[in-house]
C-alpha cells in the first residue's frame, strides 16, 4: 500500500555520531502519527529531515508519491510548529499568521478572510493586533499552529509543541490539538518524549531509541504488546522477570521458568522454542491481589509479602516481595476502598495474573 | 529624608562634575570679551566670525565626509564580522578572530596612530583624506562588530527557519525578518562609528595630511594661533553636531518590541 508520507532507508550522521540508522516508515493520510522516544533518540532529526532542514546522508523522503528528498523547506507543502514557537517578535499575531499567504502572493482581501478563519479555529478572535510578547505560552502555541496551518499543508510537523507549557495548560492544549486536528483533518507528525501526550493524541506511535524504530503501532498495541524490553519500559510501568522456556503447552502457550518465581504457563506470542532465554513483562495493573490461593482460580499465582502501600485515590499501588523480586502491583478501586478489608503491611497475600496478560520478549532483542 | 538629600546631593555633584565645563564653554562662547573670563555682555560675534572663516567650513565638511564614508564601510565590515563570529562560535578560528577584533578596543589611540602612520609612510601612501578614512574604518570596525554581535546573540535563529518553512525565499527573509530585527542593532553600531569618527583627534592627527583637517584637529590648531573666543564658538557648534547625531541615533534605534 502506498503511504501518504514515507521515509525510505534514512541514514543521518552528526560528525561521527550515527543518529538515524536506516529508518523507514510511512504515515497515512489524515492520521496523527507520533514519534516517541527519549532525548537524543533521533526523533527530532527525523522531523527536521521531513521539514527539509536537514539532509539525510542517504535514503529518500516521499510526500504523496513525490520524491521530495532534495526539495528546499520553502518548496515543500509541509509546515512546522517549532518547539519554542518561533513567532516573529516584530509582527502582530495577525501578521504572523498572514506571513505564509502573503509570501505566496495572495491578495490582501483573501489573506484577511483566511486569517480570520484561523483565528476562529484557534479561538483567538479579536487578538490579532496583539504582539507575541504580550500573550501567554498557550496562546503563542496556538498562533504558531495557526501560522503553520494557514498554508493548508499536506503535512504538519509538530516538534514537542507542549514541552514549554505547564501541566494544566499541557492537558488543555492536548484537547485543543485534538480538536484542531478534527477540524482541519491535516496529517500530523508529532514528536514528543512524553508517552502520555503520544498515547492520548495519536492514531499510531513509532517508538524510537538510539536512532532506530523499536516498534510502530496503535497506542494500545504498543502498550499491551511491546515488542522489545525498551518499549515495555518506556511506555508505562512494568515488572520484568528473566526466565527460560522449558516446555510447550499448545501452539499458543508455553511454560516459562521465571527466575525467583517458579514455573508458569505463559502466552508465547513470538513462538519461541524451548530453551530460549526470555524476559517476561507484566504490567502492574495486570496483577490482582487475593487473600488465599483458592480465590485465584485458573490464574497464575504466587505467595508474596506486602512491603509498601501507596493509596492514590482511584487506585492503590502495592509493592510486594517474592524472594528477591519487588513486584509493583496496581489495584483499581471498583468499590469503596473503606468498605472492604484491604491488605496491610507485612500481610501474606497471593499475587495472581492471567497467562495471556504477560508479554514474553526474547532476551536477545532484535536490536 | 536624610537619604533623599544625600542622593540628591550626589546627583548634583556628578552633574556639576560632568556638565559644568560644558556650561562654561557655552556661556563663554556668547561672551563679548575676547579672552573670556569677565562677562562683557551677550554677543553672537564669535559665531559670525566663525561662519565667515572658510577654513572652519572646510573642516566641518571634511569631518562629515570622513565620518560618513568610514561609517559606511566599517558598518558593512563590522556586521559581516559579527555575523561570522556568531554563526561559527564553536570554531577555534573564530576564537582567534574574536581576539583580533577585540584588540583595537584596548590598544591606546597613540599606538594606533603611530602604527598607522608608519604603515602609510612605508607604503608611500600620500597622507590626506584617504588615509584618515582608512584609519577611522580601522578603529570603528571593532565597535560596530561588538554592538551588532550583542544583538545577534539574542536573536532567535529558529524564526529564520520558521520563515523558510512558511515559503519565504532568501530575499523575503532578509527584507521581512532580518532587516527589521537586526536593523536597529546595525544602526546603533553605525551611529557609534559615526560619533567615534567625528570625535577622533589622536589618530587623525597622526595620519592626516594637507587638506584633511577635521574639526577636532582644527580646534587644536586654533588653540595655538586663533582668537580663544572663536574656539569656544567652534566647540559649541561641534558639540551640538555630535549631540544631534547621538540623540538622533537613540531615537532611531530604540527597540519597539521585546524579544520573547
Amino acid at each position: 500500500m502506498g503511504e501518504f508520507f514515507e521515509f525510505k532507508n534514512i541514514e543521518k550522521y552528526y560528525g561521527d555520531v550515527h543518529v538515524v540508522k536506516n529508518v523507514s516508515f510511512g504515515v497515512r493520510c489524515g492520521e496523527v502519527f507520533s514519534l516517541l522516544g527519549p532525548s537524543g533518540c533521533g526523533k527530532t532529526t527525523m522531523l527536521r529531515i521531513a521539514g527539509g532542514f536537514e539532509d539525510p546522508e542517504s535514503g529518500e523522503v516521499f510526500l504523496d508519491s513525490v520524491n521530495i528528498t532534495d526539495l528546499a523547506p520553502n518548496k515543500r507543502k509541509i509546515n512546522t510548529v517549532f518547539q519554542n514557537y518561533a513567532l516573529f517578535p516584530h509582527m502582530s499575531i495577525w501578521d504572523n499568521i498572514a506571513f505564509g499567504p502573503r509570501t505566496a502572493g495572495m491578495p490582501e482581501d483573501q489573506v484577511s478572510k483566511k486569517v480570520e478563519k484561523m483565528l476562529e479555529i484557534i479561538r483567538l478572535e479579536g487578538h490579532g493586533s496583539r504582539m507575541p510578547n504580550t500573550i501567554s505560552g498557550g496562546q503563542k502555541q496556538r498562533v504558531a499552529i495557526a501560522r503553520a496551518l494557514i498554508n493548508s499543508p499536506k503535512l504538519l510537523l509538530l516538534d514537542e509543541p507542549l514541552a514549554a507549557l505547564d501541566l494544566k495548560l499541557r492537558q488543555y492544549m492536548l484537547l485543543e490539538l485534538d480538536r484542531i486536528h478534527d477540524e482541519v483533518g491535516t496529517t500530523f507528525i508529532y514528536v514528543t518524549h512524553d508517552q502520555g501526550e503520544a498515547m492520548s493524541l495519536s492514531d499510531r506511535i513509532a517508538v524510537m531509541n538510539g536512532g532506530v524504530i523499536e516498534q510502530i503501532g496503535t497506542p494500545a498495541e504498543i502498550y499491551e504488546n511491546p515488542r522489545t524490553k525498551f518499549v515495555a519500559s518506556f511506555i508505562g510501568d512494568t515488572n520484568f522477570f528473566d526466565g527460560k522456556i522449558v516446555g510447550q503447552i499448545d501452539g499458543e502457550n508455553c511454560r516459562i521458568a521465571m527466575d525467583g518465581l517458579g514455573e508458569f504457563p505463559s502466552f508465547n506470542e513470538h513462538k519461541l522454542s524451548n530453551g530460549s532465554k526470555v524476559t517476561v513483562s507484566i504490567r502492574p495493573e495486570k496483577f490482582r491481589i487475593f487473600g488465599s490461593r483458592k480465590e485465584a482460580e485458573n490464574l497464575n499465582a504466587i505467595e508474596a509479602e506486602v512491603i509498601d502501600i501507596v493509596y492514590q485515590g482511584a487506585q492503590t499501588r502495592y509493592w510486594v516481595r517474592v524472594n528477591e523480586h519487588r513486584i509493583n502491583v496496581l489495584s483499581q478501586h471498583n468499590r469503596c476502598y473503606l468498605d472492604y478489608k484491604q491488605p496491610t503491611w507485612g500481610d501474606k497475600v497471593w499475587v495472581a495474573w492471567h497467562r495471556d496478560d504477560v508479554t514474553t520478549i526474547p532476551a536477545e532483542s532484535p536490536h | 529624608m536624610k537619604t533623599r538629600y544625600t542622593s540628591l546631593l550626589a546627583t548634583l555633584f556628578v552633574m556639576a562634575f560632568m556638565y559644568l565645563p560644558i556650561v562654561m564653554l557655552v556661556s563663554q562662547s556668547f561672551n563679548a570679551s575676547r579672552y573670556g573670563g569677565r562677562w562683557m555682555g551677550f554677543s553672537l560675534k564669535w559665531y559670525e566670525a566663525l561662519f565667515r572663516d572658510s577654513a572652519v567650513i572646510n573642516a566641518t565638511l571634511n569631518t562629515l565626509i570622513i565620518a560618513c564614508v568610514s561609517t559606511l564601510f566599517s558598518t558593512a565590515i563590522g556586521t559581516c564580522a559579527a555575523w561570522v563570529l556568531n554563526r561559527y562560535k564553536q570554531s577555534k578560528l573564530q576564537t582567534v578572530h574574536y581576539g583580533i577584533v577585540y584588540a583595537p578596543l584596548i590598544v591606546p589611540d597613540v599606538l594606533m596612530g603611530i602604527s598607522l602612520l608608519l604603515m602609510f609612510v612605508s607604503l608611500k601612501v600620500q597622507l590626506g583624506m584617504f588615509t584618515v578614512i582608512l584609519a577611522h574604518i580601522t578603529f570603528s570596525v571593532s565597535f560596530v562588530t561588538f554592538t551588532v554581535l550583542a544583538r545577534l546573540q539574542d536573536f532567535d535563529f529558529n524564526i529564520i527557519q520558521a520563515a523558510q518553512d512558511l515559503g519565504a525565499g532568501n530575499l523575503r527573509i532578509f527584507v521581512k525578518i532580518l532587516l527589521p530585527l537586526l536593523g536597529p542593532g546595525i544602526a546603533s553600531g553605525a551611529m557609534m562609528a559615526f560619533t567615534l569618527s567625528m570625535d577622533d583627534f589622536v589618530v587623525t592627527f597622526f595620519v592626516g595630511g594637507p587638506g584633511s583637517t577635521t574639526l577636532p584637529v582644527k580646534v587644536y590648531s586654533m588653540m595655538k594661533h586663533g582668537a580663544p573666543a572663536i574656539i569656544n564658538a567652534l566647540s559649541v557648534v561641534f558639540m551640538a553636531l555630535t549631540f544631534t547625531v547621538a540623540i538622533l541615533g537613540q531615537c532611531l534605534t530604540k527597540k519597539k518590541y521585546e524579544q520573547p
